[in-house]
């Protein structure tokens, strides 16, 4: 395997942006926003979203002009060899603890959700073997798989949203900024690591078949994204009210537990399949770019001999918090509160380093 | 189950610590220092997690 060999188009660059950012509301990010902002939970995407868009536009307005050169590169180009390497390989610990807590979590969903017989070790190994396998498979391969499943997995989600929507309460929503407009802005600032895989993407920026590609990409992702995460948030606290929102904790599966169609319920058994096959391929490409991303930093050519190693150690790390539902959620608003000031100040820096060494000049 | 784990454990340790040889014969030596990092923690953590 090693670096691919072809380069990916914008729609599976798309699509793989869309299914790592998308599937966040469908996971314990819910619970962290409704625990502190309450019944304006829904806004926090929308706002850290806006802010995210500082961080963006400078990382797009680098990736333009720094052309074949993608994050890794430029940061030994403009901060040196020796703090270069410590600023990646802190992005790498903390893109390899979030996948850990990540893999943990979604085995927690799994296990208390629908397999509740099983012991979570099967579920959690399942997990990363099958993940660990679309890593391996490469880049094209995931965004191939990705590309084919992504209408299926949208038309799922906009099933879900209407039909919550139709049974939810619009009153809930008031009022819109809940605890006070400074606290929404402030819990909005420190989530804005909703967004951060948008950094990690930068290293798949040479993969990608041209800078505008790149760009038209991420815009689109970034635009849906916004949508989906804003909309699903507000579809639970249409149908839930807050005050049931807060506690819950994967509110999405308590969403389509809740929710009928008519004479149909458990409709969970035709929703679950489908987040299912989205998280097999969020992680696979979450692995693929910490992999790519170790490799890198320690010049392995051949980083596909590392994936099983990865893969065991993040099960064994995963397993370690005995009461995944509490504990990981803690832990990941701890990452959390270090990722988002470095989402949005690492290319604020990069940025003012290349104007400073004048490569932005044209 | 711990067996199980156990056979694991032991097949990706030598699989990792194998690459970690290789690496160090092509004259990698941080990159295969760091891989025997990665080989080791493997032997490490079910202790922590799976055997405890």
């Amino acid at each position: 395997m090693g670096e691919p060999k072809d380069k990916i188009g914008i729609k599976e660059y798309t699509v793989i942006a869309l299914l790592m950012i998308g599937t966040k509301t469908t996971d314990d990010i819910p619970a962290m926003l409704f625990d502190s902002l309450m019944n304006a939970g829904w806004t926090a995407p929308f706002i850290a979203g806006v802010i995210a868009l500082v961080p963006l536009t400078l990382l797009l307005h680098l990736a333009t002009k720094y052309k074949e050169k993608n994050l890794i590169d430029i940061c030994y180009h403009l901060f040196g060899k020796f703090l270069g390497f410590i600023v990646l390989f802190i992005l790498w610990l903390i893109g390899f603890v979030y996948i850990a807590l990540d893999t943990a979590t979604y085995t927690d969903i799994i296990s208390t959700m629908y397999f509740v017989k099983t012991p979570s070790i099967i579920i959690y190994a399942v997990l990363m073997g099958v993940c660990a396998y679309g890593a391996k498979r490469g880049l094209e391969q995931i965004g191939s798989v990705s590309w084919a499943v992504y209408p299926y997995l949208q038309v799922s989600l906009l099933l879900t949203l209407i039909l919550t929507l139709g049974q939810g309460k619009a009153s809930f929503l008031f009022p819109i900024f809940g605890p006070g407009e400074w606290e929404v802005m402030k819990e909005s600032m420190m989530n804005l690591s909703i967004y951060m895989d948008f950094l990690y993407l930068f290293i798949l920026f040479p993969f990608v078949k041209s800078t505008t590609d790149f760009r038209k990409g991420t815009w689109i992702a970034f635009i849906v994204i916004l949508f989906n995460l804003t909309i699903t948030m507000v579809s639970y606290v249409m149908l839930f009210d807050f005050q049931t929102a807060m506690t819950l904790n994967y509110p999405y599966h308590e969403v389509i537990r809740s929710i009928r169609m008519g004479f149909l319920i458990n409709l969970e058994t035709f929703f679950f399949p489908f987040w299912l096959i989205a998280t097999f391929i969020k992680f696979a490409a979450y692995l693929y770019i910490n992999i790519l991303l170790f490799g890198k930093l320690f010049n392995i050519n051949h980083f596909e001999y590392i994936i099983p190693a990865f893969s065991t150690l993040i099960v064994f790390i995963g397993m370690i918090p005995e009461t995944p539902t509490f504990s990981v959620h803690y832990f990941k608003e701890m990452v959390g509160n270090i990722a988002s000031p470095m989402f949005f100040f690492l290319p604020i820096l990069l940025w003012i380093l290349a104007k400073i060494k004048g490569d932005l000049r044209t | 189950m711990n067996t199980t784990i156990t056979f694991v454990v032991i097949f990706v340790f030598f699989y990792t610590a194998g690459f970690a040889v290789t690496l160090w014969r092509e004259k990698n030596k941080l990159g295969s220092a760091a891989v025997f990092l990665l080989a080791v923690s493997i032997v490490i953590t079910p202790f922590f997690s799976v055997f405890r």
